[in-house]
């Protein structure tokens, strides 16, 4: 038995972890180091702490644990297709930065002021051309080609690109130049 | 400059004057030019102090990186370049920039990175910190050991430990577990069900805050001395659960933003007391004093000298409150809490 109230973890095993990676290749991760943790239903996170299952499930028996490695992807179903998606998570996108190499968007420097507001974004002729995705998960960069920024999701004409950035990591008045 | 400045303090000092009782304490401790000293820059904002998330990104490059903002930044010590002091900034435009909202670098006051450069937690270590939030300890304790070993971050609070999740996650830490349990039952609880025991152990006190003044000047009107005597039980039952869960060979930090030798010293000489301990010395780049051994008629053990004793006016920073315990084995003299 658990604590009262504690956050309900599943330590992911190989197939599972395999299943979840299946689903994210398409943007070239391929390797996962980390432990995996489904927390609640859907929320994915990497823990790389020394503890073997065992002590982890051990600590989740005696304390209220609130949270555990870090959350790098949210499972889906779409409401939709019902096809099931992995959305990553803009700290996912530092943990794995070197093995992403597909589905990246690069920003002007007028719509990563707006992506940071928390808008969705409307492409540029020239983005639809260079960056024909349609209908799937990008990873978006800022318009220095530096850092990844988060994660977006283009519609059927890949017109817009919708903003995934969560709230807290949003401004509320523009960034600086 | 100056004149917004003298504005500022003088603004402060109206609305927050300090206490008899209070000003008092300062004089036994500091003596009347040091009392001065003390409250003149308590009425003052500190630097705007970071300290580089070296998980995500290498100082240098942040440097870099700040400077392109017109931004003037020192680094105040050659064996830390993650820790940056930023000039020149506008108000707000420090925590607004992409840097920070990726995880780059934590705000963070110097005095408060010190319990870490002290602990100096390694690749691969178990360590507890106890009263984590809101992870400022914990995500550099979490850059020094490369996010491998485990840290479990604990937090009474609901809403603080919010707070902690979230900067976990600014910082890309995934080497933590974060629980939330008061923090002597969390340690009964462990080496009851668990038998585990950590390499090192963090406990940052709740306290009255005394050398936070600079940020919080609404201390100076929460400030009473019946408070320093309660939060002081809670902080000797604390550290004395902690001991027990920490290995012989051990280290462990103990340390508060506050000035009040109850909550200071005398919880250590208190450890001293009941606990198989040794105070260990501690080198750091910066102008300290050491822990006082005598208190309202009260004598300590003189162990409780190699405390550090961090004053606001010495360096330019918050106050704090720094000791380093090794412990030799795991004989106790106190009873079940």
């Amino acid at each position: 038995m658990s604590p009262k109230r504690t956050m309900k973890i599943q330590l992911l095993d190989k197939a599972k972890k395999k299943k979840i990676i299946s689903e994210i290749e398409e943007i070239g991760i391929k390797k996962i180091p980390e432990m995996l943790v489904r927390t609640g239903k859907e929320r994915i996170r990497a823990f790389s702490g020394h503890l073997t299952k065992e002590e982890v499930m051990k600590i989740w028996r005696t304390l209220p644990i609130e949270g555990i490695g870090l959350y790098v992807a949210k499972e889906i179903v779409s409401k939709k297709t019902g096809k099931r998606e992995v959305r990553l998570s803009v700290d996912s996108l530092h943990l794995w930065e070197k093995q992403i190499t597909n589905n990246i968007i690069i920003l002007t420097k007028e719509q990563e002021e707006l992506w940071f507001l928390g808008k969705n974004i409307e492409l540029t002729q020239s983005q639809k051309q260079k960056y024909p995705f349609e209908k799937c998960f990008v990873v978006v960069k800022s318009h220095d080609d530096k850092d990844f920024i988060g994660t977006g999701k283009t519609g059927d004409k890949i017109e817009i690109l919708y903003n995934y950035l969560p709230k807290e990591r949003r401004r509320k008045t523009q960034l600086i130049k | 400059m100056t004149e917004t400045k003298k504005t500022y303090s003088e603004h402060l000092k109206e609305k927050y004057p300090p206490k008899e009782g209070f000003v008092k304490r300062m004089q036994e401790l500091l003596g009347e030019k040091g009392t001065e000293e003390f409250f003149e820059i308590s009425y003052t904002q500190s630097p705007s102090s970071i300290r580089c998330n070296t998980i995500k990104i290498q100082p240098t490059e942040l440097k870099d990186r700040f400077k392109k903002y017109g931004w003037k930044v020192t680094q105040p010590f050659e064996e830390y370049p993650e820790i940056m002091i930023i000039k020149d900034a506008k108000p707000g435009e420090i925590g607004n920039s992409r840097e920070h909202l990726l995880g780059y670098f934590y705000v963070q006051e110097i005095s408060s990175m010190l319990p870490m450069l002290v602990l100096k937690p390694k690749p691969e270590e178990f360590i507890l910190d106890l009263c984590a939030s809101p992870g400022s300890k914990t995500t550099q304790a979490a850059a020094l050991m490369e996010n491998t070993g485990t840290i479990i971050a604990n937090e009474v609070s609901l809403g603080r430990v919010g707070i902690l999740n979230s900067n976990i996650e600014r910082c890309g830490i995934t080497n933590t577990i974060v629980t939330r349990k008061e923090g002597v039952a969390l340690c009964n609880q462990l080496l009851k069900k668990t038998q585990m025991k950590f390499d090192k152990i963090l406990v940052d006190a709740p306290c009255s805050g005394e050398g936070t003044l600079r940020k919080s000047p609404k201390t100076f009107l929460m400030w009473n001395p019946n408070m320093i005597k309660k939060i002081a039980k809670t902080q000797r039952k604390l550290a004395g659960a902690a001991l027990k869960l920490l290995k012989v060979g051990g280290e462990m930090i103990y340390s508060t933003c506050t000035l009040a030798p109850e909550e200071d010293e005398m919880v250590i000489d208190f450890l001293i007391r009941n606990f198989d301990i040794e105070i260990q010395t501690i080198n750091l780049p910066l102008k300290f004093r050491c822990g006082v051994c005598e208190w309202e008629d009260k004598q300590l053990s003189k162990e409780v000298k190699k405390c550090l004793r961090l004053y606001p006016q010495d360096n330019n920073t918050d106050g704090f409150f720094v000791t380093k315990i090794k412990k030799l084995s795991d004989k106790c003299l106190l009873k079940e809490q």
